[in-house]
C-alpha cells in the first residue's frame, strides 16, 4: 500500500504526493492539466473515462473545456477523494469516481458492463499515476476491451468465443487479432460482415 | 448520378459517400434526395486508436447499417466497386443488389461489361474504356447521352478567363510550377484578351506564390471552383478533381495527362475536352509509387509550345477530331464482344459497322482497313501457335510434378506475344493472367487457359467480321461506280459503231 500525502503550493493549491512523489506540476498544475486536455482534441464520445485521479486538475480542466461531457475516473487510490471532492466542490455533480484496487474489482462495477456497449472513451493522465503505472495500464486495457479478459467479455453478447483465439496478455488487442475468430464464430452473418467491412480499414 | 436519375426520373435516390467528400452535396442538385454519410475517417480512429474502446466502430456501424436497412431500399447500386464497399452493401438487407457485393462470397459481376470492369479496373491493367463508360455499361446506364450532351448555357459565352489548375494530388502527375508559368505569359502574350489566373485550394496557395503573383491567384472551395469554371473560357488542368466539376458544367479543357494519370481511363469526361498524354514509354505508370527515371521525362517531353497549341485550338474552337488507331478499332470490337450476352448470340454486326463508320472518316477507315486485316491475321496466327502448343491435360497429369518447362512452349508463345506487342486491344490479357497467377491444380490450370483461348477466339471472330462489316459499308458504293469507271469502251463498240457514220452511206 502506497503512503499519500498533501502539500499546499505558492498558489495555495493542494498537491497529492505518492511515496513522496508529486502527482501534478508543482508550480503550475492547471497549466499541465490544460495543456494535457488539449492534447486530447476532440473526444469523439459523450462519457469520458479518466485513469488517475491525482490532485485532479486534469479533471477540473476537461470539465471546463467540455462542458458537455460526461466524466467518470477510475482511481486505486480512496484517499485521493476527499481532497479533491474538497478543492473541486463545483465537480461534485459532474464526477463520478470508482474505486478499484485491483483489474478484478474494475470488471466487477457497473462501469466496465457499460463499456461493453463501446460508447465511452477512456484517456489517461499519466503524470498522476505515481506507482500505479502496471496496475492502470491494465484498467485501461480492461476498460478499452483490448486486454485478453475483456475481449472475451466484450464479445460474449456477439456470440464470439474469443477463448479460441491465441491472444498475446501483454498487447493492447486490436481488430487485426480477433478478425480469424469473428469468421470462424457463429456470430450471425451481418455481424460478420460489420467486422469484415472494419477489416478493410485497416488494411 | 444524372443518369441514374434520368434512369428513374421518379424514384427517390439516396446517396451513401465518404464525409470526407461532403462538399460534392451542393454540386448534385436535382441527382440525388438524401445524402447518408460514411464516417471512414472517424471509424479509422476508433480502430486504430487504443483510448476507444475496441467495439466502438462495429457499433457505429452497425448504428450505420440499421438505419440502411431501416429505409428498405428496393434497390443498391455500389459504383464504388471495392472491397470495402462490397462488405457494406452485403450488411444491408435489400434483395436487388447491383454491382460488386458479398454475400458469403463476392457476387454481382455478372455480365460481361462488370466482368471487363473488375478485370481492367482491379489493378494497373490498360483498359480501352473510360472509368465512367464502363460503369454505365456495367449498370446499364446512359452514359453516352452524358457525353453528347451540348455544353450547358454558359453563364459568360464571351468569357475571357482561362484557368489553370497546376498542382495535382501527386508529384508525378504535376508538369511543373515553371512550366505553368511560360504557358501562362504564352497565352497573355499572343492571346492578348485573354486573362489566365491560377484556381487553388488554401494549401496550394504558399507554394504556387514562388511562381505566380497573389493576384493570379483564386484560392477557393469547390463550390465556388464550380462557379469560377462556368464564368471561364477554358480550364488547363493535370489529372485533378477540378477537371470533372469543369467536364460537368461543360468548359472546356485542356488536359495534361503525365504520370500516373491514365487518360483512356480517367480523363476528363467531356466532349468539350483536349488530352494531351505523355508517349514516355514508361507512361502510364503505377499510383503509389514514386517516378523510377532518372528525370521526370513524361513531363519533360511535353513543351510549352505543344501545350499553347492546344490551348489554342480549344479556343479557337477547332472541331476535335478522332485519330483513327488501332485502338479505335480494338474498341469496337470489344464493345461488340461486352454486348453479347454469352457467345451464343449473334452480334449486331451492321449497327456496330454503321456507327463506327458514321463516327470516322471514310478515306482514313479505307487506308486503314489493310493494316487491320493484317493484323488480324498475325493475331489469328498466335492463337494458332498456341492452340499448337497447349499440353493435353493427360500430359500434365502424368508429370509428378508440374514444372516451368512443362508449359515452355505456350510460355514461349505468350512472351513473344508480348515481345510483339501486336495485341493492342488486350485480346490475350486473360491468357497471359492466367499463365502467371495462381492455380491448384494442372487440371484448373489448362481450365483457365482454355477459358481465356475460347475468349480470344470469340473476339478474333467479332473482329473478322466487324472488319468485313466496315469494309462493306466504307466501300458501299464503290463497286458499282468503279465498275462503270472501268468498263472498256469496246463494250460500246458496237454501239459506237453504228452511231459512226458509214461511210460508204455517207458516199451514196
Amino acid at each position: 500500500m502506497s503512503f499519500i500525502t498533501f502539500s499546499e503550493n505558492h498558489e495555495s493549491e493542494l498537491i497529492s504526493f505518492e511515496d513522496g512523489q508529486a502527482l501534478a506540476s508543482l508550480s503550475n498544475p492547471r497549466g499541465e492539466a490544460l495543456k494535457w486536455v488539449y492534447s486530447l482534441g476532440h473526444l469523439p464520445a459523450p462519457h469520458v473515462v479518466i485513469l488517475g485521479l491525482g490532485s485532479g486538475f486534469q479533471v477540473e480542466a476537461l470539465a471546463d473545456l467540455s462542458p458537455d461531457v460526461t466524466i467518470t475516473i477510475v482511481e486505486s487510490r480512496p484517499s485521493l477523494v476527499p481532497v479533491f471532492r474538497a478543492q473541486f466542490p463545483d465537480l461534485a455533480e459532474r464526477v463520478h469516481i470508482i474505486i478499484a484496487e485491483s483489474s478484478n474489482e474494475l470488471m466487477g462495477t457497473e462501469l466496465f458492463r457499460e463499456m461493453a456497449a463501446g460508447q465511452s472513451y477512456v484517456v489517461s493522465f499519466q503524470e498522476c499515476w505515481g506507482d500505479q503505472r502496471q496496475l492502470f495500464t491494465d484498467f485501461f486495457a480492461h476498460l478499452t476491451g483490448r486486454s485478453v479478459e475483456s475481449v472475451q467479455y466484450h464479445f460474449q453478447d456477439l456470440g464470439i468465443n474469443m477463448k479460441a483465439l491465441y491472444l498475446d496478455q501483454n498487447k493492447l488487442i486490436s481488430i487485426k487479432e480477433f478478425m480469424p475468430v469473428v469468421e470462424a464464430s457463429a456470430t450471425a452473418e451481418k455481424n460478420k460482415q460489420i467486422f469484415r467491412t472494419l477489416g478493410e480499414l485497416v488494411k | 448520378m444524372r443518369s441514374l436519375r434520368s434512369k428513374f426520373p421518379q424514384a427517390e435516390i439516396h446517396l451513401l459517400l465518404n464525409k470526407q467528400f461532403l462538399q460534392v452535396e451542393s454540386l448534385l442538385n436535382g441527382c440525388v434526395d438524401n445524402f447518408i454519410y460514411f464516417e471512414r475517417d472517424q471509424l479509422q480512429k476508433g480502430l486504430g486508436e487504443a483510448s476507444y474502446s475496441v467495439l466502438w466502430s462495429f457499433h457505429e456501424l452497425n448504428k450505420l447499417v440499421g438505419f440502411l436497412d431501416s429505409q428498405k431500399y428496393e434497390t443498391v447500386y455500389n459504383f464504388t466497386h471495392n472491397r470495402l464497399s462490397a462488405h457494406l452493401i452485403g450488411a444491408i438487407e435489400c434483395a436487388d443488389k447491383r454491382g460488386l457485393h458479398h454475400d458469403g462470397a463476392f457476387q454481382g459481376l455478372d455480365g460481361r461489361w462488370m466482368k471487363y470492369f473488375n478485370d481492367r479496373f482491379a489493378g494497373n491493367q490498360s483498359s480501352l474504356f473510360h472509368y465512367v463508360e464502363l460503369l454505365g455499361k456495367s449498370f446499364d446506364l446512359n452514359m453516352d447521352q452524358q457525353l453528347n450532351q451540348a455544353a450547358p448555357v454558359r453563364k459568360n459565352p464571351k468569357s475571357k478567363s482561362v484557368l489553370m489548375q497546376c498542382l495535382t494530388s501527386d508529384d508525378k502527375k504535376n508538369w511543373g510550377l515553371d512550366r505553368f508559368a511560360l504557358l501562362k505569359k504564352e497565352i497573355e502574350m499572343n492571346l492578348g484578351d485573354y486573362k489566365v489566373q491560377v484556381i487553388a485550394a488554401a494549401f496550394e496557395r504558399e507554394k504556387l506564390l514562388s511562381f505566380f503573383k497573389e493576384e493570379d491567384l483564386i484560392v477557393c472551395d469547390l463550390v465556388e471552383a464550380k462557379t469560377h469554371l462556368e464564368n471561364a473560357a477554358l480550364l488547363i488542368t493535370g489529372d485533378t478533381s477540378i477537371k470533372h466539376l469543369a467536364a460537368s458544367v461543360g468548359t472546356p479543357i485542356v488536359e495534361i495527362a503525365i504520370g500516373s494519370s491514365d487518360s483512356t481511363k480517367t480523363r476528363a469526361f467531356s466532349q468539350h475536352a483536349i488530352t494531351i498524354q505523355a508517349s514516355t514509354a514508361c507512361y502510364p505508370c503505377t499510383h503509389s509509387q514514386a517516378c523510377s527515371q532518372k528525370s521526370h521525362f513524361c513531363a519533360e517531353e511535353l513543351s510549352v509550345g505543344a501545350v499553347f497549341s492546344k490551348v489554342w485550338d480549344s479556343l479557337a474552337q477547332e472541331k476535335l477530331h478522332t485519330s483513327l488507331n488501332h485502338r479505335v478499332l480494338e474498341k469496337a470490337v470489344w464493345s461488340v464482344y461486352l454486348d453479347k450476352e454469352h457467345s451464343e448470340v449473334e452480334p449486331f454486326y451492321v449497327a456496330s459497322a454503321q456507327e463506327f463508320c458514321s463516327a470516322h472518316d471514310l478515306t482514313a477507315i479505307k487506308n486503314k482497313l489493310p493494316e487491320w486485316q493484317h493484323r488480324s491475321q498475325e493475331l489469328q496466327a498466335v492463337l494458332a501457335r498456341i492452340e499448337r502448343a497447349l499440353p493435353t491435360l493427360e500430359a500434365l497429369r502424368s508429370k509428378a510434378t508440374l514444372v516451368n518447362q512443362d508449359l515452355s512452349g505456350i510460355i514461349l508463345c505468350a512472351q513473344d506475344l508480348l515481345r510483339a506487342k501486336v495485341d493492342d486491344g488486350g485480346y490475350f490479357q486473360s491468357f497471359i493472367e492466367g499463365l502467371i497467377g495462381r492455380f491448384a491444380s494442372p487440371a484448373h490450370l489448362l481450365e483457365k487457359i482454355e477459358r481465356a483461348l475460347s475468349q480470344v477466339r470469340e473476339l478474333l471472330e467479332v473482329r473478322q467480321n466487324l472488319i468485313q462489316q466496315i469494309e462493306m459499308l466504307s466501300k458501299e458504293g464503290e463497286f458499282y461506280a468503279n465498275g462503270i469507271g472501268q468498263l472498256s469502251i469496246g463494250g460500246f463498240e458496237e454501239t459506237g459503231k453504228s452511231l459512226q457514220r458509214d461511210l460508204e452511206d455517207a458516199g451514196i
